[in-house]
């Protein structure tokens, strides 16, 4: 449902001097770089797929919406979602998309929701009834009946949120772009919108983009994610083949007694430091209290630490109770993607 | 056709709702120009003991005055800017996701302009007309205020596609407010709103008449004046059709070549 190929983004910008000084210059003349958002990225989603599109900030993830959705012009590369060139916005094309920014208001503010959903039901020709059921399907699985008649610019941000998203959905778009939906909710929004976005893939099965700096939200809602870093594609494979690359494991011991060697370790220390036998700079002390040590090493490098924990630690005054070797968190392996410090194996 | 009539019943409920700013723009602008014209016209035939100046006798300047803000407020009901600030704050990314023209947005907002304008200009003519009553020597009638409240939503048509594209000059320059206050001072000026265009040298008249500004404000309130000849209009709608079909051109390219440069960043 939607093909991208070799989609490159660069945007000319103007560079100005802090300062006073800078201002009055930059009225005379202007200095311009050339920011590259997206360099040659390719991927495609099918129907019914969710797929999570993570990367730090600037990494082309909002840019790349925003091309798909017809938006902004790509600079290079091509585009198809549903067979149409997006930013040909052709009618046929828009009726069949939603876009949702979570950092823009796309209802109208001056107006209670009620009122923006009936010109959306005119904007996409919905008929009657099928908009009628829609509506009391989606605010009542978002749970937002009572605000509805509300004017939009007075509703919390959760509620407009809920409101956003059931805009976007009345006239049941095959393909949605989600750029950031949970941004700035409490914990309770964010699962609510969750929670519906899955029953509503379900039910629907459109194909979906999702953008966001929320690992829950990526955990939660997508099988497959592509990391971008500075424009470019580094990961795009299914979500749990992440925790394969990772490549750290952390080893935690529970603690009973006390240990002056425990004591005296911090979190950042080499734990080569404080164990003999392990290798310089390939583990590291990430907690150490007084029942709990917690350390981080290379995956080879694990067992060696695991050994070394229960023959040195163990002594009179203090015995390992308990001992757990796991991998490093989906998140933290993607988050060292996006840095550039992990594994980064296009699958 | 259901989704413009939707579009314009909501612009209406927009303009209704925020009551205080609607009827403060209103009079204020009203006041400004009826208060100063009648200093200004009143020092003036008392110096030179005229009773008509090119035309003009006080009584009915001072109705010009009246008519010229409410003239203008039909043609050119919702101040410059809006589609500019769609493109400064990033708003108009919402319009190029929907199935519908965003210029045909951004005109049936200003329709619900004219059409409120039209009721203030009955309110305030029929108050002036029962308050002062009508001078002998103008011919207002019904029929020449309906001419002239015609003729002005067709150069509501002018207006709206002048003011659309010096806003999207925004896709180049992010900020073109003071490109629409020049444009604003030019229509007043030209277009016959601080003085009216028979005060004007013959010559300059003559060019102003081939602009389209005197076609937004001068011309209608002559209309409603009974100043306006039926020999006038071929040219008055040769001079606007001329300068649409420009404009038209004008704002298709400007679309074409500014869309490339939206970015859809904003505020």
């Amino acid at each position: 449902m939607i093909e991208i190929k070799g989609l490159a983004k660069t945007f000319r910008v103007h560079q100005k001097e802090p300062g006073l000084k800078g201002s009055v210059r930059a009225l005379f003349r202007r200095k311009w770089i050339e920011k590259h958002a997206l360099r040659g990225v390719d991927f495609n989603v099918s129907e019914g797929e969710i797929v999570g599109l993570v990367g730090a900030n600037g990494a082309g993830k909002t840019t790349l919406v925003k091309i798909a959705a017809g938006i902004i012009h790509p600079s290079g590369g091509s585009v198809r979602v549903l067979g149409h060139v997006p930013f040909a916005r052709e009618n046929e094309f828009r009726r069949q998309i939603a876009l949702i920014m979570g950092q823009k208001a796309q209802l109208w503010w001056d107006l209670p929701a009620s009122d923006c959903f009936l010109l959306l039901r005119e904007i996409y020709q919905v008929p009657k009834k099928a908009f009628d059921e829609r509506l009391a399907f989606l605010a009542a699985t978002l749970g937002v009946e009572a605000h509805l008649k509300v004017q939009v610019r007075r509703l919390s941000l959760g509620e407009r949120m809920k409101m956003e998203l059931i805009a976007a959905l009345l006239h049941e778009p095959r393909v949605v772009f989600l750029d950031e939906p949970t941004i700035g909710l409490d914990l309770t929004a964010q699962k609510a919108i969750r929670k519906f976005l899955l029953e509503y893939r379900a039910v629907r099965r459109p194909a979906m983009i999702l953008t966001s700096h929320y690992m829950e939200d990526i955990e939660r809602l997508c099988e497959r994610i592509v990391i971008l870093r500075e424009g470019g594609v580094v990961y795009d494979g299914p979500l749990r083949d992440v925790a394969g690359l990772a490549r750290h494991k952390i080893v935690t011991a529970r603690l009973s007694g006390a240990s002056a060697a425990v004591s005296a370790m911090k979190p950042g220390d080499d734990a080569a430091r404080h164990f003999a036998g392990l290798g310089a700079g390939r583990s590291e002390v990430l907690e150490a209290t007084e029942d709990t040590l917690k350390i981080k090493a290379r995956q080879e490098e694990a067992p060696a630490v695991a050994a070394a924990l229960l023959t040195q630690l163990t002594g009179a005054s203090l015995a390992v109770v308990d001992l757990n070797i796991e991998r490093e968190d989906i998140g933290t392996v993607i988050e060292a993607m996006i840095r550039g410090g992990a594994v980064g194996a296009r699958a | 056709m259901r989704l413009w009539l939707h579009v314009l019943s909501l612009e209406l409920r927009k303009i209704v709702t925020y009551r205080v700013d609607f009827w403060f723009r209103f009079v204020g602008t009203l006041l400004a120009n009826v208060v100063v014209a009648y200093f200004l016209w009143s020092a003036v035939f008392a110096r030179t003991g005229a009773t008509a100046i090119r035309g003009f006798t006080f009584e009915a300047l001072i109705l010009y005055y009246v008519l010229a803000p409410l003239a203008e407020n039909v043609a050119r009901p919702v101040d410059g800017g809006a589609i500019a600030e769609e493109i400064y704050s990033g708003g108009l990314t919402k319009f190029l996701v929907y199935p519908a023209s965003f210029f045909r947005f951004k005109y049936v907002a200003h329709v619900a302009g004219a059409a409120m304008a039209i009721v203030q200009l009955a309110f305030v003519l029929g108050g002036y007309a029962l308050w002062h009553g009508i001078p002998a020597e103008v011919p207002l009638t019904f029929w020449t205020v309906a001419l002239g409240v015609g003729f002005a939503l067709c150069a509501g048509i002018l207006n709206y596609l002048i003011g659309a594209a010096v806003d999207q000059v925004a896709f180049w320059a992010d900020r073109v407010w003071s490109l629409n206050v020049m444009v604003m001072f030019i229509t007043r000026i030209l277009g016959g709103s601080l003085l009216p265009l028979a005060m004007f040298p013959e010559n300059l008249q003559t060019v102003v008449k081939w602009t389209p500004f005197p076609y937004l404000i001068a011309f209608p309130v002559q209309a409603m004046m009974g100043q306006i000849r039926l020999a006038d209009l071929p040219q008055a709608f040769l001079v606007m059709g001329l300068w649409c079909g420009a404009l038209l051109l004008a704002n298709r390219a400007l679309w074409k070549a500014g869309s490339l440069k939206y970015t859809g960043v904003g505020i």
